[in-house]
């Protein structure tokens, strides 16, 4: 089995703070952090390999070159090599333009790693928290997709995927080769041994640069390829503490709360 | 792709019996205003199967238009059938604007539809409006886990759309069905060859 990871050097979202008087991000001294999402993924393709050892797990980010650390940290984990897409032309890239240069790396990895069996993505990224590009390289690709995976098992020619819904959990059989897409699992994923720490800290990583495959269309990544801009950017109001309701008894309460979501169209 | 009209389009998410998901009613009335502005209809977007009811509830909160695909291929919501049959129909006609319900099967569908017409897409949107200046949809939405909102354009790109949050609109005002509706027959492989079946675990 061959498997690649997509995951994502994002800052922790839970350590960022606001400026109280210019109400932006203060971003100094927030660490750069693996994707959580994008852990789950990897975790997912590790079990596949405790079951399977044959199997290959590849691990590819797009980001600066910082970004290698979340390859090191994915080796330390269960990966067994990692590549790196960098390139200034590829910044400021949107949803659409960050899966289309990254299909084309994909292809690029492929042809030094053979034939994927499977794509695996974190169901988002903790910063845009768009959810977008796993899908969208599973269209580039034209592949099957399942989204908002939990857990994953090999079946003869693809995957049984137990995955969330609103109304419960549904398993869905997918053939490979496929992108899956997964979220918070109700297990932790393993930590890196040392062993395996000790390995990543040697191991090298291969870029993709901004030439990396002379067939993509400048118009398709970057900024002025991308069809979605921010217009502009602003800390939320402060959330209003909400509404009391306390009538002299409970069933009188309970009228008043009725009234207010009827009235309101809630229910 | 090229807008034929300045019509928006509110996806209506059905449920396995046919009825629609709150989300997609909700819709309609910030559809409402954003129609008005941008000179267009309002269009409801219904496919399921035995979408009767959605149909009709589409009408009542204010859709000037509903379009239906309807089959047992549709019962369960599946991204194969789904996106092929939404993509048939934007081709067909045309919208300025599609916004969806950020359900999982909306955001499952959402982007997967975006990118097979090349368009834009904002995931997740929690505020609406049309950008006077330009006539954009502003489509605002938080990030970095809500620490920051951004509203997002997509200029030069049709259907320009987006996912929008359950519970953040309520459901218009109920009035009198005066939808016209369109059933478009569009079908697919029930059982698509390349899996995506339900199971057992």
């Amino acid at each position: 089995m061959n498997i690649l990871v997509c995951v994502k050097q994002v800052p922790d979202t839970t350590q960022i703070k606001i400026d109280p008087v210019k109400h932006t991000l203060i971003r100094e001294g927030v660490p750069a952090i693996l994707n959580p999402f994008d852990g789950y993924a990897l975790e997912a393709a590790a079990r596949i390999k405790d079951k399977d050892p044959g199997t290959k797990i590849v691990v590819v980010t797009m980001g600066p070159p910082q970004a290698t650390a979340v390859l090191k940290e994915c080796v330390g984990i269960a990966a067994d090599k990692g590549y790196l897409v960098s390139g200034r032309t590829f910044g400021g890239s949107d949803t659409l333009a960050t899966s289309y240069i990254l299909s084309h790396a994909i292809k690029k990895i492929e042809e030094t790693e053979g034939k994927f069996d499977a794509i695996f993505c974190g169901k988002q990224a903790i910063d845009g928290d768009t959810a977008q590009v796993g899908p969208e390289i599973a269209e580039w690709l034209d592949l099957p997709q399942v989204t908002y995976g939990l857990e994953i098992e090999a079946t003869e020619d693809g995957f049984k995927v137990q995955k969330e819904a609103e109304d419960g959990m549904q398993v869905i059989g997918i053939k490979s080769p496929c992108l899956i897409t997964f979220t918070k699992p109700s297990f932790d994923p393993r930590y890196p041994t040392i062993k395996r720490k000790l390995m990543a800290n040697k191991a090298k990583f291969e870029t993709l640069g901004d030439d990396f495959d002379p067939t993509m269309d400048a118009a398709n990544y970057g900024l002025n390829g991308s069809p979605t801009h921010v217009k502009k950017s602003f800390t939320p109001p402060v959330k209003s503490g909400g509404m009391k309701i306390k009538e002299e008894t409970g069933e009188e309460s309970a009228k008043k709360l009725a009234k207010i979501l009827v009235d309101n169209n809630i229910v | 792709m090229e807008a034929k009209t300045k019509d928006l389009w509110v996806f209506i998410e059905t449920n396995e019996d046919g009825s629609p998901k709150k989300v997609g009613l909700e819709l309609l009335n910030p559809g409402r205003m954003m129609a008005d502005k941008q000179g267009g209809k309002l269009v409801a977007v219904v496919i399921g199967d035995n979408v009767a009811e959605s149909v009709e509830q589409a009408g009542i909160y204010g859709a000037d238009q509903v379009i239906v695909v309807e089959g047992p291929e549709y019962k369960q919501y599946t991204t194969d059938a789904y996106v092929k049959a939404l993509y048939h129909l934007t081709e067909k006609y045309g919208p300025t604007t599609i916004m969806i319900g950020a359900t999982n099967n909306g955001r499952d569908m959402g982007p997967r539809f975006s990118s097979r017409v090349k368009t834009g897409l904002t995931a997740d949107c929690t505020s609406l409006d049309i950008d006077e200046e330009t006539g954009n949809v502003a489509w605002t939405r938080p990030a970095f886990g809500g620490n920051l909102m951004a509203t997002i354009m997509c200029p030069d790109h049709r259907p320009q759309c987006g996912t929008v949050r359950p519970g953040v609109f309520k459901k218009p005002e109920a009035g009198e069905n005066k939808a016209e509706v369109i059933k478009e027959e569009f079908h697919v492989a029930p059982r698509p060859s390349r899996g995506c079946q339900r199971g057992s675990w």
